[in-house]
C-alpha cells in the first residue's frame, strides 16, 4: 500500500475508533440545562457514555435513577420472618403491647420469638419449630435458585430469619420475595364468588380423607408459547377427579377457582366450563413472573406438615456488593477501580508492544481498542450485566488477543531474520501461526459456549461474555490486525525498522 | 537438549508423584473431608426516619456511628446506606438503613458492645424523634449448590469436547495423553485441596477440578500444536520419540508461558480486587493452574512418548505395506 493511501486509510480508521471510544467511554456536554443554576449543578447536559448504560451486576453496580442515567445495578434485599418471629423494631413498636403474646429475646435481642408458638412455652425454640425452619430454608433455597440469575444471596440471619438479596436487573424481584415467602401446602378452592374466603377447599380433601397435597397435584411448571407465558398445574388422577366433580356446574353458572399456598392466593381464575384436564393459565404473566408462580406451587408440595408461615420485612434497596476504595475523604467505587485496573493493564500491554515492536505496536493497539469498543457495545446491546464473570471474560479474551498478535509478530520476526522480505515474512508468519491461534480460539470458543449453555447465573454470564470475547479476539487477530499491519507499514520506507525486526547476522568467512 | 530431561524415562517418577499425592489426598479426604467454610459476617444496623426529623443531620449520624466503632478499636469492612421500600409499590417509605459489616472474627461480645456504643453515640446526637433503632446481627451465608455443580458439569463436558478436537486435529495419541493429564489434574487438584486444608465453599472443589481440566486441555493443546509443527522439521527425524518430545516440550516453554503468565496475572489482579468471599474462590484458581503446568510439561509428555512410538511404528508399517503393494502393482501395470 502506498504512503498516501496508507495515511488516508489509517486516519479514517483512527477517527472511527476515536469516535467510538468517545461515545463508549467519555461523558461530554450536549446542551444546556434549563433553569440553570437552580440545582447548583453544572449548567451542561452531559451525554452519558455507553459504558454507563450497560447493566451492572449486583456486585459492581450502583443504582441510579433519573433521565440522565437510567442504568441499574446493586439489588434488593428482604428479611423473611417465620411465623412467631419478629424483629427487634417490631417488638419495640408493637410486640410489647400486643394482646396475649409473650416474646423471648433471641440472638442478643436482634429478634424476638413468640413464647407460645415458637418456644412451646419455654425459653428456647422448640424442635418442631427448628424442623419447620429447616424445611422453610430448604424450600427458599430451591425457590430462589430456580431464578437462575446472577447475584442471588441467601443468608440465615440471627439464627431464625432468612435474608435474601436479588439483583436489580431481575424485573420480578419484589414478586419473587412476596410469592416465595408463602409457606405451607398448596390448596385448591372453588366457589361462586370472587371472595376466596367464601370458597370451599377441594384439594386436599378435608376431614378423614385428608392426604398430602402431592397426592392430588403432580407439580407446576412454566411454558412459553409464541411470546405468551403459561403456568401449567399438573394434577394426578385423583386431583382431576375432584376438580372435575367440583366444577361440574360451572358451565351453567360462573365459578371461581383459587390456588393458594400457605393460605395466600397465588392464582385466581373464573371458570366457565367443567375442568377435565391439567390447567394452563396465562394472563398478564411475563416469563419471569410465571416461573415464580409455578415454582411457588411446585416447591410448596414438599411443605406437607410445615405449620409455620413466613412473612417479609421491609424491602431494602442495596448498593453494589463489592466495596470500593476509601482513602480519607477520597472514595472510589469497585467498578471505577476495575476500570482503572483494566486501563493500567492496557497501558502495560501498549508499552510492551511499542517497546518490542516499535511502530507495529500501533496496529495491535488499534485492534485492541476496536475489540474493547465492540465488546462494550455487545454488553450494552444484548445486554450482558457487567460483573465479576464479565470482567474476567473480558480480561481473558484481551489477553488472548494480545498473545495471538504477539505470536504472529514473533513468527514474522523469525522469518524476517532469515532474510525474507517483510511482505513474505508477514505472510509466512501468519501462515505458521494461523493454526496455533485457530486451535486455541476454537477450543476456548467451544468451552465458553458450553459453559454458557450448561452453567447458570454468573458462570453462564461469564460463558456468554467469553464466547463473544474469543470470537472477536479471533477475528481481530487473524483479520483486522493483519490488515492494520499492512496499512501502518505502508507509512514507513523501512519496514524492518518500523517493526523493530532485525536480520540474523551472518559471520563472514573471510 | 538436556539429556536428563527425557519425559519417557521419567514416566514412573511422575506416576509415583501423582499417585502418592492422590492417595494422600484420598486418605485426608476420607478422614477430614475438605475444609469447607461457611462465610459468616456480623453487622450493626441503624434504621432511621430520614425524611421527618433527621433531614440534614444524616452525615452527623454516620459520623457518630463511625466514631463509636473507631473508639472500640474495630474497623468495618463495608458500609451501606440503603433506602427502605414499600413492598407493594416499590417506593421509598422515608426510612433509611445504615449497615456496617464486620468480619466473622468479631466476637459476639464485641458486637454487643459495639451496638451499645453506637446506640449511646446516636442518642447523644439529640435526634431522638428520628425513630433511630440500632441492632446487631449475625449472618451465615447459604450456598446455592445448583450453580456450582452445573458449572463443574459444563467444564467437564467442555474438557471432553476439547479432547475430542485434539484427537481429530493432532492424533489420538495426543488425545489419550491429554486425557491422562486431565484426569490427573482433576484428581490432583482435589487431593491438594484435601491435603493443604485450603478453605473452600461447598461444591467449590468440583468447580476447581473442572477448571484444572480446562487449564490442562488448553496447555496441552499448545504443546500438541508445537509438537506437530516441530515434528515436521527434518532435524527431528533422527531423534527417538522420547528425545523428540523432550526437545519440543522444552522449545514450547516460551509459548506456554506467554499464555500462562497473563492468566496468573489476571487471577491475582482479580483476587486482589474482589471482596473476601469472591477472593476465596478466585485466588485458589492458581492451584489448578500450577497443577496443569506440571501435567502439560511433565506427565502428559511422558505418557505421550510410548504412545508416539507405537503410533509411529504403526504409521511406518502401514507405509511399508502401501509401498509393498505399490511395488507389486507396478510390474503388473508395466506388463499390461
Amino acid at each position: 500500500m502506498g504512503k498516501i493511501k496508507s495515511a488516508i486509510v489509517l486516519t479514517l480508521i483512527s477517527l472511527i475508533i476515536a469516535v467510538l471510544c468517545f461515545v463508549c467511554f467519555v461523558p461530554f456536554p450536549v446542551g444546556w440545562v434549563e433553569n440553570e443554576g437552580e440545582s447548583g449543578n453544572a449548567p451542561f447536559k452531559f451525554f452519558n457514555p455507553i459504558i454507563n448504560w450497560t447493566e451492572k451486576s449486583s456486585d459492581f453496580g450502583a443504582y441510579q435513577f433519573g433521565d440522565e442515567a437510567s442504568y441499574f445495578g446493586g439489588g434488593y434485599s428482604v428479611v423473611m420472618y417465620p411465623e412467631g418471629v419478629i424483629s427487634a423494631k417490631e417488638y419495640r413498636d408493637n410486640g410489647e403491647t400486643e394482646d396475649g403474646k409473650e416474646y423471648v429475646a433471641y440472638a442478643d435481642g436482634a429478634v424476638y420469638l413468640d413464647k407460645e408458638t415458637v418456644c412451646d412455652g419455654g425459653e428456647a425454640p422448640s424442635e418442631e419449630f427448628k424442623e419447620a425452619f429447616a424445611a422453610q430454608l430448604k424450600c427458599l433455597k430451591k425457590r430462589f435458585e430456580s431464578l437462575h440469575c446472577e447475584g442471588i444471596s441467601i443468608e440465615v440471619k440471627d439464627g431464625y430469619t432468612v435474608s435474601v438479596s436479588l439483583p436489580a436487573s431481575l424485573d420480578a424481584s419484589i414478586a419473587a420475595f412476596l410469592y416465595f415467602s408463602y409457606m405451607g401446602e398448596p390448596t385448591v378452592l372453588y366457589g361462586t364468588s370472587q371472595d376466596a374466603s367464601a370458597a370451599n377447599q377441594i384439594i386436599p380433601e378435608t376431614g378423614s380423607k385428608q392426604k398430602p397435597a402431592s397426592d392430588y397435584i403432580k407439580g407446576a411448571s412454566v411454558r412459553n408459547n409464541l411470546g405468551t407465558a403459561y403456568v401449567e398445574v399438573d394434577f394426578t388422577d385423583l386431583g382431576l377427579e375432584l376438580l372435575s366433580s367440583a366444577t361440574a356446574d360451572a358451565a351453567g353458572s360462573s365459578g371461581y377457582l383459587f390456588i393458594q399456598v400457605g393460605g395466600e392466593q397465588v392464582i385466581g381464575l373464573s371458570i366457565s366450563e367443567q375442568i377435565h384436564d391439567d390447567l394452563y393459565i396465562s394472563g398478564t404473566y411475563t416469563s419471569d413472573s410465571a416461573a415464580i408462580v409455578a415454582n411457588t406451587i411446585d416447591t410448596a408440595l414438599d411443605l406437607t406438615g410445615v405449620e409455620f408461615g413466613m412473612s417479609c420485612g421491609e424491602v431494602v434497596r442495596l448498593q453494589a456488593g463489592f466495596a470500593g476504595l476509601k482513602i480519607g475523604s477520597f472514595e472510589l467505587s469497585a467498578l471505577s477501580l476495575v476500570y482503572i485496573v483494566i486501563g493500567l493493564l492496557f497501558v502495560a500491554m501498549s508499552v510492551f508492544f511499542l517497546v518490542r515492536y516499535h511502530a507495529l505496536g500501533f496496529a495491535h493497539i488499534l485492534t485492541y481498542l476496536l475489540f474493547t469498543v465492540v465488546m462494550v457495545l455487545i454488553f450494552w446491546a444484548i445486554p450482558i450485566p457487567v460483573g465479576l464473570g464479565t470482567i474476567l471474560a473480558f480480561v481473558l479474551s484481551s489477553l488472548l488477543l494480545g498473545v495471538s498478535d504477539a505470536v504472529a509478530y514473533e513468527y514474522a520476526r523469525k522469518e524476517f531474520a532469515l532474510g525474507k522480505t517483510i511482505v513474505s515474512s508477514v505472510k509466512t508468519g501468519y501462515k505458521k501461526s494461523f493454526w496455533h491461534v485457530f486451535d486455541l480460539h476454537i477450543v476456548l470458543l467451544a468451552i465458553a459456549l458450553l459453559v454458557y449453555l450448561i452453567a447458570l447465573g454468573e458462570f453462564s454470564v461469564f460463558g456468554l461474555a467469553l464466547t463473544f470475547g474469543v470470537a472477536l479476539s479471533g477475528l481481530g487477530s487473524l483479520g483486522l490486525n493483519r490488515f492494520l499491519w499492512y496499512v501502518t507499514m505502508g507509512l514507513s520506507g523501512n519496514p524492518g525498522k518500523f517493526c523493530h525486526f532485525k536480520r540474523e547476522e551472518v559471520e563472514d568467512d573471510e | 537438549m538436556n539429556k536428563r530431561f527425557l519425559p519417557g524415562k521419567l514416566l514412573p517418577v511422575w506416576i509415583a508423584v501423582s499417585a502418592l499425592l492422590i492417595i494422600a489426598g484420598i486418605v485426608m479426604y476420607a478422614v477430614f473431608g475438605f475444609n469447607y467454610v461457611r462465610p459468616e459476617k456480623k453487622t450493626i444496623e441503624v434504621s432511621y426516619d430520614a425524611v421527618v426529623s433527621i433531614e440534614d443531620r444524616e452525615a452527623d449520624l454516620e459520623k457518630a456511628c463511625e466514631d463509636a466503632i473507631a473508639q472500640k478499636g474495630v474497623s468495618y469492612s463495608d458500609k451501606q446506606v440503603s433506602d427502605e421500600l414499600e413492598m407493594t409499590y416499590v417506593s421509598e417509605n422515608g426510612y433509611k438503613r445504615l449497615t456496617y459489616t464486620f468480619g466473622s472474627d468479631v466476637s459476639d461480645e464485641t458486637l454487643s458492645s459495639l451496638r451499645d456504643a453506637v446506640e449511646a453515640s446516636v442518642t447523644a446526637l439529640g435526634v431522638s424523634n428520628a425513630d433511630i433503632h440500632v441492632t446487631a446481627h449475625t449472618l451465615r451465608s447459604e450456598r446455592l449448590y445448583e450453580a456450582s455443580w452445573r458449572a463443574a458439569v459444563a467444564l467437564a463436558v467442555a474438557g471432553i469436547v476439547s479432547l475430542v478436537y485434539v484427537g481429530f486435529r493432532f492424533g489420538w495419541g495426543n488425545a489419550i495423553a491429554g486425557l491422562v493429564g486431565c484426569v490427573n489434574d482433576t484428581l490432583l487438584t482435589l487431593s491438594i485441596f484435601a491435603i493443604t486444608r485450603i478453605p473452600v465453599y461447598a461444591y467449590a472443589p468440583m468447580l476447581f477440578a473442572g477448571v484444572a481440566m480446562i487449564f490442562s486441555v488448553v496447555l496441552w493443546l499448545l504443546q500438541c500444536a508445537r509438537m506437530r509443527e516441530n515434528f515436521k522439521d527434518p532435524a527431528y527425524e533422527s531423534l527417538s520419540a522420547g528425545e523428540a518430545v523432550a526437545t519440543s516440550v522444552l522449545a514450547s516453554r516460551k509459548l506456554v508461558c506467554a499464555v500462562l503468565i497473563p492468566i496468573a496475572v489476571a487471577i491475582v489482579v482479580l483476587g486482589a480486587l474482589a471482596s473476601g468471599g469472591v477472593r476465596l474462590f478466585v485466588l485458589p484458581l492458581l492451584l489448578p493452574l500450577a497443577v496443569s503446568v506440571y501435567s502439560s510439561f511433565l506427565l502428559a509428555p511422558a505418557v505421550f512418548v510410548p504412545l508416539k512410538s507405537k503410533f509411529d511404528k504403526l504409521k511406518s508399517s502401514r507405509k511399508r505395506y502401501v509401498g509393498k503393494k505399490k511395488a507389486q502393482e507396478t510390474p503388473a501395470e508395466t506388463q499390461a
